[in-house]
């Protein structure tokens, strides 16, 4: 079987001061299809870099990325857009939604990109959102909706277009604790059912209980601090 | 204010290096349009005083002949025969020099033995020595000469040095025997190009014997001055007019302050726009520091601190701004003077080749207006700084949100602007100043609406997208409409320079048509011969009658006309009079201003009457049926104006009479122009070869074909000044959309962050960049039309018949149009591309991380 | 850090640049003298071979001779005068037409403005009562009408300045010469006939042969006219007295200045005298001079003859230059022995060049009686 995400030999490292300091070395790191696996670390341990490198938005020094059997660092920077535009659900802490696109126009943009839209899509967009309690939403502007409901089309935007792996980057970090807890659920929900690989970075240990593997940045590798299966 | 708090500050300016050069460069760029403007008129216009000054002193009065040249004897009569003293002969003309230089000089001839109470330059060279005995070698040696010193040394001349200069009997020598040096009230830039010799030595190299140019007058302000003058009136013949110095310098700054006023303009124009560019910049600067503003707040700095802060950073970019400007501004002004002097010229009066003239005070002028406009086009900005609140909650999209209302504010705003733009055009009476002043009104009107219209448009556009292009062509004028405040003030720079382009242009083409016909109209003869033009030399003698007959014996001739252009003297002062011999096919040459009736050559030719050129016309209030009265050597005559016609040949007017009438009145000086008719089946070459045996050097033979090419070519030549600032006021409107365009991309590197994040390809981000910015030109060229069809039409039907009394045709040219929109979606999407590239180029993952 | 310091430096660079483009305007040499030295008043002194000299005793030829001798370097034409009003008040004046070559030949030139003949004209007025003293100077070319003179009558002019003898040979000279301040308007009547001074008119200035000059001169001349004085018009009648010079050239190195005496006596003879100031300050053997007696005839004068003795001095405030103030003249051959004293001390003539010329008064005793008289003093040379 395809793992959904292999990394081997990984080396990052970032410069200050002509100072090279590394944030990776030597790392592996192997995920099974269909995973939720969850990254912990303090701030600036590297988890949304390791999120950037799998999602082809950042290249490593050295080693190699293998998503769904692609090789990133074989990809030119082009072809990596068109992997993530296909393969790649993102979902971040300050819901990143476009401003001056309408609620349907943010989910349909994925779509879009990938293809012709037709009314099909209109309707899994309007069917998504009734499933995330937004459908009275879907003409308004990012900016009227609260932060809770911004994370939900977030969700939805990422999971429109029937990406293999979801990214999530801190998708709790910047609302209250039940509003947090609401979203992960449905989180988590959408994903289990879709049977897609996710890897979420944060620091809530709530969503441990949840998560098939975790892990945790150490020393510049990957430990796995708790299997659950 | 804390050198903590204004290093936070320094700081972040200095991370954004571009924004700091664009604010600058908008500053600069502005100010040195107007102070390069300023200079270059200053010194054509000045020119006059100053070489007064070098040549003549501290002269109260000047006695002038109608026709330009006085007879020697006039000045023995004043001297000897009425014993009045204070008197300086003056007698100028040009010369090509050909040591080391191809340049013409201005040749004064002055008596080195008039009284030294007149103060001038060459008077006062020698502070040892009486001048009379400083000077003795001007009359003791033939041909000498003295220079200024700095002249000299560009010659690489030293004193008994020879100078070779070109004059119609071959080249001449003049030994230098001095220096002229710049004093207090002489620049050396007046000294440039500039020749003094004793009067004997002017009249053997200008071949000119008898003749002076004018007489200077020193006068005594005491309680007899009124009744000397009117004494001194008594004995001058009709012919000769005694005019005061200040009245002289007064009537040319009253000629060419309308052509001052319109050059101004331009320049104004352009720190307007450059103040746009200030403004969007401190904006920017503004917006990009919220977080950090918020932050200061929090630790408690005060909203007056915040104010302090901001103002002193703009005034400091003002000063360093301006600085620049008025540097570039001084290059820029030495390579306008040329063109403003070729003008001034062209359409007013001889002027005298000089460098630029810098005064201190004009330079503090710039600065100060550098630092009016960095001022006022960053008080919103500023105001708005303070009103940042200290939690910094304050979201772009509410910004936006009020910002959009006052886009609707703006709007209305603006209507009241070009409705009261449109009014004060048409109720300004004959000010040209209020003239312009109206476009600027509605300029800036119209600027003012472009925020709302343009959001109207851009929903347009939208509607359009979103049935044909999806969500990702939704995006560009969805772009444009969120982040109107900063597009729309884009927009606008952008509109108002590409409406003064196209403004202009409709103005150009239309003079340009309307002078063309004219001139083709007026051309009737085969050939021209006239005296040579006035570059080479101030007084040209005339054509004589013996010349006209011997033209008029050729086989090959069938009909001359004839054309005298002199002066006579009327209540206001000279007026140029043309003194016509017409034949029937000349008579086609008027094109008047009114249906005219089949009598109106018969009363010509039989009565005293006289035609008047429009801007005679307009500007003197005259009509059809007034009388005008004129010197003549019969006394006070009447003269009934009879018709009025065009004529663009310069803004002051002249009379029209025939030759008939002319001599029963005034002396007869010949010709200075004959119009040759030829029948069918001439052989023109034959002809003109003939003619060009019959003619002196100092004539020109030219066909109606080259009179035509000459005449357009000056005509451009006279509008290569406005063509060369409207590029600049189109530069700095470059420079403001790309500031912008910076500027906006720059805050949205994370929404493309995301963009990236979701599969945006690099390429479609370039497009959707440049995109926008295209719809950004294409819009502020929309705009621009309609504007720029109002200016000119305003400056064609009010300005230019302010300034110059000259009525003409709009020619509509759709290519001028077409050229307007070309010139603003370019100039957009050239400035879009360094931002898209940039964008681009930046890896999402570091866009992400952006704030 | 390299971006940060290029912004900083480039604004200083900028600023820097601007602050010396204003310095350079600012300052910039206004103070060299730009005139060379050679083209001073020694232009019109300095010797020149190419003029003619004056080296032997001439026939002089009338009118002709009253007017300008252009192959001779320089020639004067010189009025002065005691004058009195109706009501007493005294006044002098000095009228003086100066003619000085610039070239030897004239340039032919189709323009009336070339000449090689430069006028001067000194114009002088002594307020006696108000103790004040009115000059005015005046230059031209001799070209285009301007200035010049006449060879068929006494008429030499510049500008409107004038001195002409309308009719034929000792009929009245006409003076004419008008300023904003002042105006002569007088008649000379000769009422002794023209005399030739020196030898025949030939008057040696020193013992190089050529400085010497043509010189005659009318001694008593009846004078009526006009004067004025800002808006004051006063008739006055008076006496003046009238030389005539050429020459082309005159003082040696080691004379510095002359001094000379144009006196009237009150028995209707006249003394003209004049004597060299040396740098050796020895007397000059050259000092010369002549008395004119009622009956015409003359007695010449040399330096033996005659003794003069500075009595006092005035010290000129205006060019701080000590003038004799007070003489003794005394020529015991014909007994007279006279003081003479200017009028007013203040007749300095500050123009192009610096003279005294004054108006004074004689007073002593001629062949044992007391004789009264009126005259001119000239004072060159001097210097402080």
């Amino acid at each position: 079987m395809i793992p959904a995400v292999a990394i081997n030999q990984l080396d990052k490292s970032y410069l200050e001061y002509d100072q090279k300091h590394f944030i990776f070395h030597e790392m592996n790191l192997n995920i099974a299809p269909g995973k939720f696996i969850v990254l912990l670390g303090r701030s600036g341990s590297g988890k949304s870099t390791l999120l950037n490198l799998i999602s082809g938005m950042d290249q490593p020094d050295a080693g190699e990325i293998i998503v769904n059997g692609i090789n990133l660092t074989r990809l030119s920077e082009h072809q990596r857009t068109l992997f993530r535009r296909h393969h790649i659900g993102f979902v971040f802490q300050s819901y990143n939604l476009i401003p001056t696109l309408t609620v349907e126009e943010n989910l349909l943009l994925p779509l879009e990109l990938i293809k012709q839209i037709d009314s099909s899509d209109r309707k899994k967009v309007i069917d998504l959102l009734s499933k995330l309690n937004l459908s009275d939403r879907i003409d308004s502007y990012p900016d009227r909706l609260s932060g809770g409901e911004q994370q939900r089309v977030a969700i939805a935007r990422a999971l429109i277009h029937d990406p293999d792996l979801i990214l999530a980057d801190e998708p709790t970090g910047n609302l209250d604790i039940d509003t947090g807890k609401q979203v992960l659920e449905l989180l988590y929900e959408l994903v289990k059912k879709a049977g897609k690989t996710m890897i979420m970075a944060t620091h809530s240990p709530e969503v441990i209980g949840c998560a098939d593997s975790v892990f945790s940045i150490h020393n510049l590798q990957l430990l796995r601090s708790n299997d659950n299966l | 204010m804390t050198s903590v708090l204004a290093r936070a500050n320094r700081n972040f300016l200095l991370q954004h290096p571009w924004q700091l050069v664009l604010a600058l460069t908008g500053i600069a760029l502005g100010i040195a349009v107007v102070i390069a403007i300023d200079l270059a008129l200053e010194s054509s216009l000045q020119s006059f005083q100053q070489i007064n000054q070098v040549v003549s002193g501290k002269t109260t009065h000047r006695i002038i002949a109608r026709d330009g040249s006085l007879d020697e004897k006039l000045y023995t009569q004043l001297r000897v025969e009425l014993g009045i003293p204070n008197l300086a002969p003056v007698l100028q003309g040009n010369v090509q020099i050909t040591t080391n230089s191809q340049e013409h000089f201005r040749i004064y001839g002055i008596d080195p033995f008039i009284e030294d109470t007149f103060q001038s330059t060459w008077q006062l060279q020698s502070n040892r020595q009486k001048p009379v005995f400083s000077l003795i070698r001007l009359v003791s040696e033939a041909n000498t000469a003295l220079i200024g010193k700095k002249t000299a040394e560009q010659l690489g001349l030293d004193i008994n040095d020879n100078l070779t200069i070109s004059t119609s009997n071959g080249s001449l020598d003049l030994k230098i025997i001095g220096f002229l040096n710049q004093t207090d009230a002489i620049s050396n830039q007046i000294l440039k190009n500039l020749i003094i010799t004793d009067i004997s030595t002017t009249q053997e190299i200008l071949n000119q014997p008898g003749k002076l140019s004018f007489i200077e007058f020193k006068a005594k302000n005491d309680k007899n001055y009124i009744s000397f003058l009117e004494a001194i009136r008594q004995h001058l013949a009709a012919d000769i007019l005694l005019t005061s110095s200040q009245n002289q310098i007064q009537s040319m700054r009253q000629m060419t302050r309308a052509f001052s006023i319109n050059l101004k303009a331009l320049g104004m124009l352009s720190l307007l726009i450059g103040m746009f560019l200030i403004y969007n910049t401190m904006t920017f600067l503004v917006i990009q520091r919220r977080r950090l503003i918020g932050s200061l707040r929090c630790i408690g700095v005060s909203r007056h601190q915040i104010f302090t802060l901001i103002i002193t950073e703009a005034l400091l970019l003002g000063i360093i701004g301006s600085l620049l400007g008025i540097v570039i501004g001084v290059l820029i002004g030495n390579g306008l003077l040329q063109l403003t002097s070729t003008t001034i010229e062209t359409i007013y009066y001889q002027v005298d080749k000089v460098g630029l003239i810098i005064h201190p005070e004009q330079l503090g002028k710039g600065l100060l207006l550098g630092l009016g406009a960095t001022f006022l086009a960053i008080l919103p900005p500023a105001w708005e700084a303070t009103k940042v609140t200290p939690n910094s909650s304050l979201i772009r999209s509410q910004l936006e949100t009020k910002i959009n209302k006052l886009t609707h504010t703006t709007g209305i705003v603006g209507l009241v602007f070009v409705s009261s733009g449109m009014i004060l055009a048409f109720i300004s009476e004959k000010s040209v100043f209020l003239g312009l002043a109206s476009i600027f009104i509605l300029l800036f009107g119209f600027a003012l609406m472009t925020p709302g219209c343009t959001v109207l448009l851009m929903k347009l556009f939208e509607k359009f997208s979103n049935n044909f292009l999806g969500i990702l062509g939704v995006l560009p004028p969805k772009m444009v409409s969120a982040e109107i405040s900063r597009t729309g003030v884009a927009i606008a720079a952008l509109m108002i320079a590409v409406s003064a382009t196209i403004g202009m242009d409709l103005m150009i083409n239309s003079f340009r048509q309307t002078v063309s016909d004219w001139i083709t109209t007026s051309l009737r003869a085969d050939y021209y011969i006239s005296t040579s033009d006035r570059k080479t030399s101030h007084h040209i003698s005339p054509i004589d009658q013996r010349l006209k007959d011997k033209i008029a014996a050729l086989p090959e001739v069938g009909m001359l006309s004839s054309v005298l252009h002199t002066q006579v003297i009327s209540k206001s002062g000279l007026i140029k009079v043309s003194v016509f011999e017409l034949n029937d096919k000349s008579k086609h040459g008027f094109i008047f201003k009114q249906q005219i009736d089949g009598d109106l050559w018969q009363h010509f030719e039989q009565q005293q009457a006289i035609f008047i050129t429009e801007s005679l016309a307009y500007f003197h209030g005259l009509n059809i049926g007034d009388t005008l009265f004129l010197e003549t050597k019969k006394a006070k005559q009447a003269f009934t104006i009879i018709a009025i016609y065009s004529d663009y040949s310069g803004d002051q007017g002249h009379i029209a009479m025939t030759r008939k009438l002319y001599l029963q009145f005034w002396e007869d000086s010949g010709y200075t122009g004959i119009g040759i008719y030829t029948d069918k089946n001439t052989n023109l070459q034959q002809l003109e070869t003939k003619l060009q045996n019959l003619l002196t050097h100092d004539l020109a033979l030219k066909s109606n074909h080259s009179i035509y090419k000459t005449s357009m070519e000056i005509f451009e030549q006279t509008f290569v000044i406005t063509n060369a600032l409207r590029w600049i006021a189109a530069g700095i409107a470059f420079t403001g959309i790309f500031s912008a365009l910076l500027a906006l991309q720059f805050e949205r590197t994370k929404q493309f962050g995301i963009l990236r994040a979701i599969g945006v390809t690099q390429r479609q981000l370039s497009l959707l960049i440049l995109s926008e910015t295209g719809l950004i030109g294409l819009t502020a060229g929309i705009f621009a039309i309609p504007v720029g069809y109002f200016m000119a039409y305003i400056l064609i039907f009010i300005v230019y018949l302010r300034s110059f009394g000259w009525t003409m045709a709009f020619h509509f040219n759709v290519s001028v149009i077409f050229q307007g929109l070309a010139l603003a979606l370019i100039a957009a999407l050239l400035a879009g591309i360094l931002p898209a590239i940039k964008m681009a180029k930046t890896r999402p993952a570091a866009a992400l991380r952006t704030e | 850090m390299k971006p940060k310091s290029i912004l900083i430096a480039g604004p200083c660079l900028l600023l820097l640049f601007f602050l010396l483009f204003v310095v350079s305007l600012v300052i910039t040499d206004s103070s060299d003298h730009s005139v060379p030295e050679n083209s001073s008043l020694e232009v019109l002194t300095a010797l020149d071979d190419q003029f003619e000299k004056v080296l032997k005793p001439r026939k002089f030829n009338f009118p002709q001779d009253h007017g300008a001798h252009q192959e001779y370097r320089s020639e004067w034409w010189y009025f002065t005068g005691n004058l009195e009003s109706q009501s007493g008040r005294k006044f002098g004046y000095q009228l003086t037409f100066f003619r000085y070559a610039l070239n030897r030949n004239k340039v032919s030139s189709i323009s009336a403005w070339r000449s090689n003949q430069m006028y001067m004209a000194h114009l002088a007025l002594t307020d006696v009562e108000n103790k004040r003293f009115y000059t005015e100077e005046k230059f031209s070319r001799a070209a285009n009408g301007l200035a010049g003179s006449s060879t068929k009558k006494l008429w030499v002019w510049l500008y409107n300045w004038s001195a002409e003898m309308r009719d034929t040979d000792n009929s009245p000279i006409h003076l004419t010469a008008k300023t904003d301040q002042f105006t002569i308007e007088l008649l000379l009547e000769p009422q002794k006939p023209l005399v030739l001074q020196g030898q025949e008119g030939f008057s040696r200035k020193s013992n190089n042969p050529g400085n010497a000059s043509y010189y005659y001169s009318y001694t008593r001349l009846k004078t009526n006219g006009v004067i004025r004085i800002s808006n004051q018009f006063l008739t006055v009648s008076g006496s003046s007295w009238m030389d005539r010079e050429w020459s082309t050239s005159s003082l040696s190195p080691e004379q510095i200045g002359w001094d000379w005496f144009s006196l009237q006596f009150s028995d209707n003879s006249e003394l003209m005298y004049y004597q060299f100031r040396r740098k050796d300050a020895h007397a000059d053997k050259n000092n010369a001079g002549a008395l004119f007696l009622a009956d015409n005839s003359k007695i010449p004068l040399g330096p033996t003859d005659i003794s003069i003795k500075i009595l006092e001095h005035w010290k000129s405030p205006h060019s701080d230059i000590s003038y004799p103030s007070l003489w003794r003249l005394s020529i015991p051959s014909q007994q007279i022995e006279i003081t003479i004293k200017p009028l007013i001390n203040d007749q300095e003539l500050n123009l192009s060049y610096r003279y005294w010329e004054g108006a004074v008064s004689i007073q002593g005793i001629k062949n044992g009686n007391p004789v009264r008289g009126r005259g001119y003093v000239e004072l060159t040379g001097y210097r402080n």
